[in-house]
């Protein structure tokens, strides 16, 4: 492993911790590029909106990385993703239960900053967790 | 010896097109896989990207499929849809090791609602 993909690795398990753990909404600000390219949530705001809707639901959520590797400009991170269902979810009511659900992110660092992010997450899963009974 | 990044990559290919051809590719243990199966028809798989580090290697591959059966409450809609998969391998002298595999869904279950 190189050392930029070495210090790529330190920046995203950083942004993991303060964005999806430690809910700084404004890491999504300082972790990341002026031109940023949001794959999933459409816009860095879109990113910030998400978090916080995940957030009001999942009031105690704790993101784990299970398992993380860089490769030239590029970081893949699978996490564990456990809460408890206590706001508003898509239009669900809270139910109490708890998910435990696996998601894949990647990224993309220049100058050791996030430029791009794309993610993927079992909702089938999440939302059987969720509904369940 | 080291394996070259070529070959670790190669290693995973192979992999993946055998577990293909045995129709093993979807054991992931996620709880949706024989509905998966089910639902989805004429499938075809393309490897999208694979990323390595030292021994380890993960893939990240498209099945195309044509939604013909009921998946997660939702209906046929008769649609070709595409569902990424993952596989984390280690790859070492010549040895790979399958180590997870995944469906993501977030990205499938927007190509099954209605307006899509």
């Amino acid at each position: 492993m190189t050392t930029t993909e070495q210090k790529n690795t330190e920046v995203v398990e950083a942004f993991i911790r303060a964005f999806w753990n430690g809910n700084d909404l404004s890491a999504a600000d300082t972790f990341t590029t002026e031109d940023y390219l949001e794959l999933s949530y459409q816009s860095k705001e879109g990113l910030k909106q998400f978090a916080a809707k995940i957030l009001e639901a999942f009031p105690d959520k704790q993101y784990e990385v299970e398992e993380i590797i860089a490769e030239d400009d590029k970081v893949l991170v699978r996490m564990t993703v456990r809460g408890t269902h206590r706001g508003v979810f898509f239009g669900t009511a809270p139910t109490g239960r708890t998910m435990n659900v696996t998601l894949y992110r990647q990224y993309r660092l220049r100058d050791g900053k996030i430029a791009e992010h794309r993610g993927w997450i079992d909702m089938v899963t999440m939302w059987s967790q969720i509904q369940a009974g | 010896m080291n394996t070259t990044r070529q070959q670790q990559v190669e290693a995973a290919v192979k992999w993946i097109e055998e577990a293909w051809r045995e129709g093993a590719l979807s054991q992931s243990g996620q709880g949706f896989i024989g509905q998966l199966e089910e639902a989805f028809t004429d499938r075809q798989y393309e490897v999208d990207d694979v990323m390595v580090q030292g021994e380890e290697v993960i893939a990240r591959i498209v099945i195309t499929g044509k939604h013909t059966g009921t998946f997660a409450g939702n209906p046929a809609t008769g649609r070709m849809v595409r569902i990424t998969q993952f596989h984390e391998f280690t790859v070492n002298d010549g040895r790979i090791v399958h180590r997870f595999g995944w469906y993501d869904t977030g990205t499938l279950l927007p190509q099954l609602q209605a307006g899509a």
